[in-house]
């Protein structure tokens, strides 16, 4: 098996977009509207993970969520939740927390939604994934932030896949997946080498590569929610306290 | 698939943070995170929490937990895993459950995964998954079950539609179980379809204790729970209170909406979005289950409806209580205790006055109203209301009881109306035939339905007098379209009279008339679950007439109804303001309705504004009312009108089938101004004709009273059992007057205990007798005064309360006046005695014994203010005296009393005690 360059073919600076322009750009022949729904669609997790901490079940939830999006991507905003300001991830908040508190009709939901669902991902999956802590007392802002950044990771993971299954190297992201992050190293080298057929040193540069591209492919996800550059690394800093602390005993946040 | 193929670590063995399952295998969200943010993964996070809260991290699950060998996954909620295992040692395949480990976060989740496991394993009973084994593998807790292999409730909904015997039977076993629990402390606060399971040998067993917990032992744990059971099916307490202070009615909601589910197919609210029911479930109220499938029984539907009930007191008292019902049901007879506790429309609130008479005539008619006609009856069918609007019943008013007198002057009534009347007559004789029939007796509470006709003629003969009465009502309006006494002889020119009064209601047709059809049948349906408390709820009326208001908004008949509605929802403040506004708004609409100004009335009495009751009253009474007589004559007895009381009992015997509890009011004025002997005589008339041996006891101990013989007394009303009856606390309280009559105060305040808990049994609450201020009132006769002052502060608080709302009962400024003088406040205790007796309170012969006098015994103000209310009460005998017929005011001997209502010889011999 040969070892093909997958290096990124575009900067992985800030991107040429951000939330904030893809909302704007929205219109209502549907351009933009693809953009941003899928967008949405990318942080549906912790938004619905966000209501089933209200108490909601599974199926209901997903009414819900499903309400909620298709009226975020039809109108843009939901109650005062402003979109010309902060991170994608608070405006997410704000409007799920208004659309949560008031009066949601389902019946004008269903209207909106026509035919289509809002359901990406499989949700027995996300069920059996959702750590759902009944007797916690964090906030549920606090969980809702760190299913956000858990998506986070997962949609840069995503991402990292596709990029690398468009240039036929599936098989190798799922190889080396395993070695994303530096502390861990299992398999080692040389088995991943055996299984790869190709010598260590080879194995070594495409993880190497492979944790540069994830670097980046993450960075641009958060930059794409986030409203200028700087803030890029600051969102990074939160979202890994913030699974710090889920550490944390209940009683202590 | 299999669980075990890779081994599940709980948290990061890097930085320490919890386990992200939906990150591909041995990737951690945190390390990522930071190492794209191109910094150290924090190897020093775990520093920042307290390793004590900390369980082992690095506990693995094997295929083999203890004693079992994991076979695969059954199931996974939010809790934890439940897997199929197969225990070697026995032999046997079981569930066992683990805590996901993404949980193991702290010790307190640990706890609380035990208490689940303790929780079940402590219930034994054949309704609940029995628990084998509790333990722990590596760290991990788990329990071992009995597996269910025969599925859960919920996949058989489909197949249990039209099953309503199969529902109910499958309920009521749910119930038995969840009513073991309780007895054993133990609430379950997720009942769900899906948490009834099903053993080989297809038995229901409850399951999925996770939000169990023990009754008000728990409160350690009492934080607000984010989890708060499945929406649709959690009671609208647990919403409001964030899940804490929850008593068995949650589950009793539970066990209505999986009813609920099973006879309707889909949960209660099932038209609302998720959101929408927490915003609404705490008013809303679900469709009752017919709306969907009018093929399910009545009765069941108002059992599961009582189980949804908004106020936990509403429900049924105790799982085992909605069990009884539901066999009760299977069984074939109807809900006895579901009706019985109902009906509180006769009935004044719970409020009610301490001992004696009064209470005696209020819990009479509360027992009669609600008892007499559920038994043996089954539903009525409804009738056209289109037609019934127009169609006229004439009938002896006495019903099964009408004599042969009365029965003839009816038919001849009634032949006379047909030749002349324009609306649409029953025939007579059917008529006679549903009114008289023993089998199926009908009340005149529900006559009109029974019959199909609203225009009631009803023909009375009057005691002791050769005339007949009659009187034409718009039974539906409360409207009385034609009345008179009259000679047999000129009963051709009265039937004339009535004709061409019936005339003019078809000249001009009521606003009723205008309703469309299906108005109309709502409205008729609303009214009958009204009446009939067993065949709908008040809350389905309610709903009902609110939507045939928003169909026909000025429709003053739907909003007297509503008001009627209201009336009997509760007593509680909100519900009685709701009522005085709709029936304010029918009176105004439409001034010729007697149900408007009579709900009026009910809703002020209720009050306790009695002079703004008592005049609503009278004008109903003047519109046509059948109903009013007995209110009024409580009212008038309450401020101390007695003639006008005793009027008023007596009219009502006139067109009403309340012979017995009218007579026991009777006697209870009588025996009120001194009248001892015609008090006697009546009561003993009621006795002879009672069936319950207790009640009779009752009569007899308060004859005894009136006829100072208060050791006799003491002693019939001491042997009332048991102590959960309604008769309880009258008994008691009598067992309390006789000890202080016999100037026995320490005997007296022996008894308080018992009267506290027999008025808590009799009415729900503790405090409506205000037993503080007996109690100070003992203590302080007692000279033991160390507790008087904090009684005293705690009977004024509730009080003062009551005199803030404008209360209108002389009892409460008389026992505020207490309170005063015995707190030493002399001047201000006689202000507020003055306005008690101004409000009517006198001091008579029932009630010149009570306590709350005590305080004032040896002031000479009192002796005056005693003296000039017996002359009072004394010409107040006087009047009634001249309106009794002679032989009532014979002292009762052993002869036979003349007049053919009167009890046989035989009758007396054989009740007497």
């Amino acid at each position: 098996m040969v070892i093909q360059d997958v290096r990124p073919r575009a900067s992985a600076a800030f991107p040429e977009t951000s939330w904030g322009l893809v909302l704007a750009t929205r219109d209502d022949a549907g351009n933009g509207r693809d953009a941003f729904a899928d967008l949405c669609r990318r942080y549906w997790m912790p938004v619905y993970a966000m209501v089933r901490r209200h108490g909601l079940a599974p199926a209901d939830a997903e009414d819900l969520v499903q309400g909620f999006f298709l009226h975020l991507i039809e109108h843009g905003t939901v109650g005062r939740a402003d979109p010309a300001l902060g991170r994608f991830r608070s405006f997410l908040l704000g409007a799920l927390r208004w659309f949560l508190a008031n009066e949601y009709e389902r019946d004008t939901a269903l209207k909106r939604g026509g035919h289509s669902t809002f359901v990406p991902i499989d949700r027995a999956e996300v069920e059996s994934s959702l750590q759902f802590n009944a007797e916690s007392e964090e906030s549920l802002d606090l969980q809702f932030d760190r299913q956000w950044a858990r998506a986070l990771v997962r949609n840069a993971l995503d991402a990292l896949r596709a990029e690398y299954a468009k240039s036929a190297q599936a098989q190798l992201y799922a190889t080396l997946q395993s070695c994303l992050d530096p502390a861990v190293v299992t398999p080692s080298y040389a088995d991943l080498a055996t299984r790869l057929a190709c010598n260590e040193g080879a194995v070594k540069v495409a993880v190497h590569r492979l944790r540069g591209r994830f670097r980046a492919v993450l960075r641009r996800e958060v930059a794409l929610t986030v409203a200028t550059a700087q803030e890029v690394d600051e969102e990074l800093a939160y979202l890994r306290d913030v699974l710090a602390a889920s550490l944390l005993p209940a009683s202590a946040s | 698939m299999n669980a075990f193929t890779t081994s599940r670590k709980v948290s990061c063995a890097t930085c320490g943070s919890a386990w992200d399952d939906s990150l591909p295998a041995g990737l951690c969200a945190r390390c990522l995170l930071a190492f794209a943010l191109e910094a150290e993964p924090g190897s020093d996070a775990g520093s920042a929490t307290g390793p004590a809260d900390l369980v082992d991290t690095g506990a693995r699950i094997e295929q083999i937990v203890g004693r079992y060998h994991l076979l695969g996954e059954i199931d996974r909620g939010g809790v934890g895993v439940v897997y199929r295992a197969w225990q070697a040692d026995l032999n046997r395949e079981v569930a066992l459950k683990m805590l996901l480990p993404g949980r193991l976060e702290t010790r307190d989740a640990l706890d609380r995964f035990r208490r689940e496991a303790e929780l079940m394993a402590s219930l034994d009973h054949p309704g609940i998954l029995p628990v084998y084994e509790v333990g722990a593998h590596a760290g991990l807790p788990y329990f071992s079950m009995k597996l269910a292999e025969s599925g859960n409730l919920a996949q058989r909904i489909p197949t249990l539609q039209g099953q309503f015997r199969e529902c109910a039977r499958l309920v009521a076993l749910v119930a038995r179980a969840i009513g073991h629990a309780h007895g054993h402390g133990v609430l379950h606060r997720d009942l769900k379809p899906s948490n009834i399971v099903f053993d080989a040998a297809d038995q229901p067993l409850v399951t999925d204790f996770g939000l169990a917990r023990r009754l008000a032992v728990d409160s350690s744990l009492t934080g607000i729970d984010a989890v708060i059971g499945t929406p649709r099916y959690v009671a609208p307490e647990v919403l409001t209170t964030a899940g804490r202070d929850l008593t068995a009615a949650a589950d009793i909601y539970g066990l209505g909406a999986i009813l609920y589910e099973l006879l309707c197919g889909h949960a209660p609210f099932a038209e609302l979005s998720p959101l929408q029911i927490l915003q609404q479930i705490p008013t809303r109220r679900p469709h009752p289950p017919r709306h969907f499938d009018a093929s399910i029984p009545a009765a069941l539907e108002a059992i599961c409806l009582r189980c949804l009930e908004k106020r936990p007191a509403d429900r049924y008292p105790s799982a085992d209580a909605l069990a009884t019902a539901l066999d009760a049901w299977l069984a074939g007879t109807r809900p006895g205790i579901f009706a019985r506790l109902r009906d509180t429309q006769l009935a004044l609130p719970s409020r009610r006055r301490r001992a004696g008479l009064a209470a005696i005539m209020l819990l009479l008619v509360g027992l009669v109203a609600a008892g007499a006609w559920w038994v043996t009856r089954e539903p009525i069918p409804l009738p056209d209301p289109a037609v019934a609007t127009r169609t006229v019943a004439v009938l002896p008013s006495a019903l099964q009881m009408a004599t042969p007198f009365e029965r003839e002057a009816a038919r001849q009534m009634a032949a006379h109306l047909h030749l002349s009347t324009p609306l649409r007559l029953l025939p007579f004789d059917a008529t006679l035939a549903t009114v008289t029939s023993k089998q199926v007796p009908v009340s005149d509470n529900d006559v009109d339905t029974a019959l199909g006709a609203f225009i009631l003629v009803e023909v009375a003969a009057l005691p002791g007098d050769p005339r007949v009465a009659v009187m034409a009502v718009d039974d539906l309006r409360e409207e009385r379209l034609y009345e008179a006494t009259f000679a047999l002889s000129d009963m051709n020119s009265v039937a004339h009279k009535l004709a061409d009064a019936l005339k003019q209601r078809r000249q001009k047709p009521t606003a009723e008339a205008r309703l469309s059809r299906s108005a109309l049948a709502q409205l008729w349906h609303a009214i009958g679950w009204l009446r009939n408390p067993g065949e709908g709820t008040n809350a389905m009326a309610i709903a009902a007439l609110k939507d045939v208001i928003t169909k026909a908004p000025d429709s003053a008949l739907a909003h007297a109804w509503l008001a009627y509605a209201y009336n009997s929802h509760g007593g509680e403040v909100f519900w009685l303001d709701s009522a005085i506004d709709e029936a304010a708004r029918a009176q105004r609409m439409d001034p010729s309705l007697g149900l408007a100004p009579r709900q009026l009335g009910l809703a002020y009495s209720r009050k306790y504004w009695f002079s703004r009751a008592m005049a609503a009253h009278e004008q109903s009474l003047a519109l046509g009312s059948r109903w009013v007589d007995a209110e009024l004559g409580l009212l008038y007895y309450i401020t101390g009108r007695f003639e006008q009381s005793y009027r008023a009992y007596v009219d009502d015997q006139r067109f009403a089938l309340g012979y017995q509890w009218d007579q026991v009011a009777v006697a209870g004025v009588l025996f009120t101004v001194g009248e001892n002997y015609a008090g006697e005589r009546t009561m003993r008339m009621v006795m002879a004709q009672e069936p319950d041996p207790m009640l009779r006891k009752l009569h007899e101990a308060e004859i005894a009273f009136y006829l100072h013989n208060f050791a006799r007394c003491s002693e019939l009303a001491g042997s009332i059992n048991p102590e959960t009856s309604d008769e309880f606390f009258i008994a008691s309280s009598m067992v309390q007057i006789c000890a202080v009559e016999q100037g026995d105060f320490a005997a007296a305040l022996m008894t308080m205990d018992a009267t506290k808990r027999a008025y808590a049994n009799a009415h729900g609450s503790p405090n409506g007798n205000n037993p503080a201020l007996l109690e100070a009132i003992l203590l302080a006769r007692l000279n033991r005064n160390e507790k008087v002052p904090a009684l005293l502060k705690e009977a004024r608080q509730s009080l003062q309360a009551a005199i803030d709302s404008n209360n209108e009962s002389p009892a409460v400024w008389l026992r505020m006046a207490a309170v005063q003088r015995l707190g030493g406040e002399v001047d201000v205790a006689y202000t507020t005695l003055d306005h008690a007796f101004a409000l009517g309170l006198t001091v008579n012969n029932r009630n010149r014994s009570d306590l709350e006098f005590l305080p004032f015994q040896g002031d000479p103000r009192f002796a005056v203010l005693r003296a000039k209310s017996e002359a009072y009460v004394a010409a107040q005998r006087k009047k009634i005296a001249v309106l009794l017929p002679a032989e009532l005011r014979e002292p009762v001997t052993d002869q036979p009393l003349a007049g053919a209502a009167k009890p046989s010889p035989a009758a007396f011999r054989h009740h007497e005690l």
